[in-house]
């Protein structure tokens, strides 16, 4: 009874194991006495995560390079929305005021005009303060239109149609032929398009469309690559690595940069992807063919894996050297692959966005994260194509990183001169008195 | 019997065709400072970056008490690496507490570690400063906390004293007995040998790639010629002359000291001190570590290649205290 009265007091004096450890590890100078615990993979690759994002977030040139996007896409609305001045305005002069509801039916449709009645003595200055982009007159039967340079071609089409119709109703009537039956039936002949795959773009938004799509990705896939890179590389030169591979094992710190820069990366990729497709959608300028959140989700997916893919690569070329001056020479032939694709996309979709050639290298992986999304956007990829590029770019991807953390691992810890490519890739045979012996490594 | 806590074990490792470690055998005993000095070239880094793998050795083993050391043991080592290696651009306290927690410390234990090493290593002014603005100094009290950061059994330390201020010496100096004294095996390397005497247990010398001599300085000096210091008022300038095996080292004054190959009789040299007149001192004296140092490099180097700092490991090697396997006819010299 006594015993159990005591219980607490006593409790935390005997609790000898616990009760030690707290104060020993709770004291003054010495260091934690309760060893180090065994660490679990996901939480190493988390904590190399963890720093890799803090590290790059808190940079004054994060938030430099986003403010710069965003900055760099408000000048280009900017310049969209000051370009598209209101309607052309076309002054018809008192001689031919009577073709003025034959050009408001022909110019319906045609563009933005707006018609006004004006007299023929201010029309000279009228044209000069660019207040009218165009007069329409009439001397001696002859219809001509005063303009201070040259004709606006969708303009000119519009007077032509219009003197056209004009004449053929007169002409008809002259023949004694009602012209609303005749126009009638005229109407009824028309030929039906039936498009296979019909575009929802004109030539020139498309392009604008292939040109951000493939041109952020790209922007995106080289940049942050080389930022990953660069931080093998630093980790290297400071011999860093050799602190952070006595604890952990090689393949989780690459996992584990290669997430914390992927989340920095879609960060801003997200960021300046909202604010664009906000942008195209406020200003018409570009139609999207799926829904504002569809086009994010596809830059998105299609970021992770081409970055995962390509930034594996860097990352594993660029353990081969311990200079951040040697890195150009390492990281060429993956960012030849990151170009390629981009430099053939713009130069082929923007021709013909059904290339086949096109078709099919989109599906193939180191072309596929870039091409493939512009297609999407495009509209132009069936969902097969779409669902098919996808797996290969997983498969990929998952055979790349096996390749990449082997390069990674046998290269990263090796300083000096750069380490041959075939060492690199050499299997694990890192045993004693195996190959390295004989190899030549520039080690010291 | 005392079983050793780190055993390095018959190490070879070559880069291309220089052979930087040649048959490295030494054991640290838990608890145990042991200083590790040769001169540039010998064989230590590479030693060192082996037994925390960042090296894979040709041939040999590095084993933790008893056993091949794997990635569990190395993770309850300490490392100082030789070029410092801390995230420049991350702050002090920051760049600790992500040690910690990679070594497994839960997030507050790391962080009450950081904050403590951070106190005992009189680094709070700096600890929001990035490492790169620190001096070379506090840059290397904070490499040291970042090697005690998780509680370490074992420290490797790669000079942990070159370029320190005499307080920071000091600092560092307590910090590693304490350690010591904590059960944690020590082991660092120093040019700075007077440091290392007074600090270690034992000391390991190295020329070649491999131990040229190993024990307390006491044993080393034991095995070394002796020295004497005779006082004799009276002798003349070269009264020691013509004594076999007795080598006049310096004269100051009246004092002569001398060193005694082995096999000379000091009685002898007694005899011919008197000779001269009075004796007022006649005292054996401990060699210092460098003069033993300095000795057993001299002794070991062959003598056809003196040039340079290429400490080739002699046939005279096997003789020495502790040394590891007995010395081939290697003249070829160690690492850079």
């Amino acid at each position: 009874m006594s015993t159990a009265a005591r219980a607490p007091g006593e409790a935390t004096g005997r609790d000898v194991p616990g009760g030690e450890e707290a104060s020993a590890s709770g004291r003054g100078t010495a260091g934690p006495r309760d060893g180090p615990g065994a660490l679990s993979a996901r939480r190493a690759v988390g904590l190399v995560t963890r720093r890799e994002i803090n590290s790059r977030m808190r940079t004054k040139s994060f938030l430099l390079s986003t403010l710069g996007l965003l900055l760099g896409l408000g000048v280009y609305a900017l310049v969209i929305l000051v370009s598209t001045e209101g309607p052309t305005r076309v002054g018809v002069d008192r001689d031919a005021s009577a073709m003025r509801p034959v050009l408001a039916a022909v110019a319906e449709g045609a563009g933005d005009f707006e018609f006004v009645t004006v007299d023929g003595d201010h029309t000279d200055r009228l044209l000069r303060d660019g207040e009218l982009s165009a007069v329409l007159g009439r001397t001696d039967g002859q219809l001509t239109l005063s303009v201070e340079r040259e004709a606006e071609e969708n303009l000119l089409a519009v007077v032509r149609a219009a003197a056209a119709e004009e004449r053929t109703t007169r002409e008809l009537e002259r023949a004694g032929v009602d012209p609303g039956e005749f126009r009638k039936r005229v109407a009824s002949a028309s030929v039906k398009v039936d498009a296979r795959e019909p575009s929802e773009n004109s030539a020139a938004e498309q392009f604008a469309l292939i040109l951000s799509s493939t041109g952020l990705l790209y922007f995106f896939f080289v940049f942050y690559g080389i930022l990953l890179a660069q931080g093998v590389v630093e980790e290297k030169t400071s011999r860093v690595v050799e602190l952070l591979l006595s604890t952990i094992r090689p393949w989780q710190l690459l996992a584990g940069k290669l997430f914390g820069v992927a989340v920095v990366g879609l960060t801003q990729l997200v960021l300046l992807g909202s604010a664009a497709v906000a942008l195209a959608q406020g200003t018409d300028a570009v139609t999207l063919p799926t829904a504002a959140s569809g086009t994010l989700v596809t830059l998105g997916v299609w970021f992770l894996l081409g970055f995962f893919l390509f930034a594996a690569m860097l990352a594993a070329a660029a353990a081969r050297v311990s200079r951040q001056e040697d890195l150009q020479g390492v990281v060429q032939p993956v960012m030849l692959l990151i170009t390629t694709p981009f430099v053939l996309g713009i130069a082929l979709l923007s021709k013909n966005a059904h290339d086949p050639v096109i078709e099919w290298l989109s599906l193939v992986p180191p072309l596929s994260p870039i091409l493939m999304p512009a297609r999407i956007l495009l509209g132009t990829a069936p969902a097969w194509q779409i669902a098919l590029s996808l797996v290969l770019a997983v498969a990929a991807l998952a055979g790349t990183t096996r390749i990449a953390g082997r390069m990674y691992a046998n290269s990263v810890l090796r300083s000096g001169s750069r380490v041959p490519l075939a060492e690199a890739l050499r299997l694990r045979q890192r045993s004693a008195g195996s190959a390295s012996t004989n190899l030549r490594a520039g080690g010291g | 019997m005392v079983v050793p806590a780190l055993e390095v074990d018959a190490l070879r490792k070559s880069f291309g065709r220089r052979q930087a470690v040649d048959g490295m055998t030494f054991d640290i005993r838990a608890g145990e400072l042991f200083g590790f000095v040769g001169s540039n070239g010998a064989g230590k880094t590479t030693t060192m970056r082996i037994i925390l793998g960042v090296l894979t050795p040709d041939a040999g083993e590095v084993r933790w008490l008893g056993r091949p050391v794997d990635f569990a043991a190395r993770r309850q080592f300490g490392y100082m690496p030789e070029e410092r290696g801390l995230y420049p651009r991350m702050k002090v306290g920051e760049h600790l507490r992500y040690l910690g927690e990679l070594h497994g410390l839960p997030p507050a234990a790391a962080r009450a570690a950081a904050g403590r090493w951070i106190e005992r290593l009189e680094l709070s002014s700096c600890a929001s400063e990035e490492v790169q603005n620190l001096s070379l100094g506090n840059q290397q009290r904070v490499q040291l906390a970042a090697a005690l950061v998780h509680g370490p059994k074992a420290l490797v330390l790669d000079e942990p004293f070159s370029g320190l201020d005499p307080v920071a010496v000091d600092v560092m100096r307590d910090v590693l007995a304490e350690r010591a004294a904590d059960r944690v095996t020590v082991m660092f390397s120093s040019h700075q040998l007077s440091l290392v005497e007074r600090v270690c247990d034992r000391v390991g010398i190295v020329g070649g790639g491999r131990l040229i001599a190993c024990g307390t300085v006491k044993e080393l000096s034991e095995d070394a010629d002796r020295r004497l210091l005779v006082d004799a008022p009276a002798a003349g300038e070269d009264w020691a002359a013509g004594l076999a095996g007795v080598e006049v080292v310096s004269r100051e004054g009246t004092r002569t000291r001398l060193r005694l190959a082995k096999g000379a009789d000091d009685q002898r040299v007694l005899h011919a001190a008197l000779a001269t007149g009075p004796v007022s001192a006649f005292v054996p004296e401990h060699p210092s570590l460098t003069e033993l140092y300095r000795d057993l490099v001299a002794r070991t180097r062959p003598p056809e290649e003196d040039a340079g700092e290429t400490a080739g490991a002699g046939a005279t090697a096997g003789a020495t205290a502790g040394a590891g396997p007995s010395a081939g006819n290697r003249t070829e010299g160690g690492e850079r």
